[in-house]
């Protein structure tokens, strides 16, 4: 298990690098969507961001500080919550597994559409 | 020696209001609890004659003393020097040795015990849990050769000083502890005052602690779990700032735990430091106090 330290830093490096992708994750869904907003969200418009490699690396780039991100933040309002080694040994594993899970679907999805295929 | 010459002294008579005669009653609604008869505790209100300087404590000591022998309060300087009064008055966690009765501009005081801590009897909690934690971060000078330097001191600029002068004020009164949110969910949390001391040493130059104090406080209910809510440096009644200590005890682990482990701590007195040495500051010291000028 890394130092709480550690954890923690890498939990605000997250948090900075969502603020960018994110915000560049919703620029691509509204004005730098071609075409401009209104037909931001059509399918074609958004199957074309995933074919393009820049764009597929963001977004899995996004994937990636949001899976850690999110469930680090859930293990210390649970930790917060609730106390005792049982638990605590519980909460990292559950969110381990969580954040992993999340990360490989979305890796599934984002890999599925930029191959080209629909699933 | 006064002479027939002498103007003889003028002595303005103060205002008296409120200080021979009370002022007005106030209701003092305090919480009761005996754990061999009751099985959760309850208020009493009590009527108690307020003078222009009662304080809380005065309250409480009145009630004891003509209304009911029967209620705890724990006390103990009177002055805010020790602590021992700490308790939560009209939602707020005060002393109440320090805290007017009219300053609070309420015709009910509400006394209740300290948060986060286990109740003894009435208003008294038990502080072993909040000094414990204070006992975990190693409150104390740590290094090598502190055994065989017991006859003198280690020297520190007063810059060095600065660094956490602040923080020694803390007289461990536990009103930090009672007000901070995260101790409110986190029992295993170190809480403001340890990691506001363990800062306070941490910085210390004399100190060469930081490696076992930084195992203790970069843990799951160390300093990471504050959330800067600020509560404990707005309760705290000697101006102490535990919530910037802790925010700064952070930026330790984060940017400098390397070289606070590595530090070596400041030299013993008879070592040059800063250019002068202990024997040159020893030579210039009178041999004798000089005596204080003869009264005339």
């Amino acid at each position: 298990m890394m130092r709480e330290s550690t954890l923690m830093w890498i939990q605000y490096i997250t948090g900075l690098g969502i603020l960018v992708l994110g915000a560049l994750h919703f620029a691509s869904l509204t004005f730098l969507a071609p075409g401009g907003y209104p037909g931001a969200l059509e399918y074609t418009t958004v199957f074309s961001r995933y074919t393009d490699p820049l764009w597929a690396a963001a977004l899995e780039a996004f994937l990636a500080l949001l899976s850690y991100h999110v469930f680090n933040g859930f293990r210390i309002m649970l930790l917060e919550l609730n106390q005792g080694s049982g638990w605590s040994k519980a909460v990292n594993a559950t969110m381990f597994l969580a954040a992993l899970v999340v990360f490989l679907y979305g890796t599934r999805t984002i890999i599925t559409f930029y191959l080209g295929g629909v699933v | 020696m006064a002479t027939s010459e002498q103007k003889p002294l003028e002595f303005k008579i103060p205002n008296l209001e409120g200080v021979e005669k009370p002022i007005k009653n106030v209701v003092f609604r305090v919480s009761r609890f005996d754990p061999d008869k009751d099985s959760k505790p309850y208020y009493k209100d009590y009527e108690v004659p307020v003078y222009r300087f009662t304080t809380v404590l005065d309250g409480l000591i009145y009630i004891k003393y003509n209304l009911d022998p029967t209620l705890a309060v724990r006390y103990s300087c009177r002055m805010g020097v020790c602590g021992s009064c700490a308790m939560v008055v009209n939602g707020r966690e005060r002393l109440a040795c320090k805290t007017n009765v009219l300053s609070l501009n309420s015709s009910i005081v509400t006394v209740r015990p300290l948060n986060n801590l286990p109740l003894i009897r009435d208003i008294v909690t038990d502080l072993r849990p909040f000094l414990e934690k204070h006992r975990k971060v190693m409150p104390y000078i740590i290094r090598d050769d502190i055994e065989a330097h017991q006859d003198r001191e280690f020297l520190q600029s007063p810059a060095e000083l600065d660094e956490y002068m602040m923080l020694t004020d803390c007289i461990k009164c536990g009103l930090c502890y009672s007000a901070c949110p995260t101790t409110a969910t986190d029992e295993l949390f170190l809480g403001p005052q340890a990691l506001a001391q363990a800062y306070r040493y941490t910085v210390d130059t004399r100190d060469a602690g930081a490696k076992q104090r930084f195992e203790v406080v970069d843990s799951p209910h160390g300093v990471w779990r504050c959330h800067f809510a600020g509560a404990c440096s707005a309760a705290c009644p000697k101006g102490v700032d535990p919530a910037f200590a802790i925010q700064q005890l952070k930026k330790l682990i984060l940017y400098r735990r390397g070289a606070m482990e590595k530090r070596k701590p400041a030299p013993e007195s008879d070592k040059v430091r800063e250019g002068i040495s202990v024997e040159e500051v020893v030579k210039n010291i009178p041999k004798e106090w000089p005596s204080p000028p003869a009264p005339k």
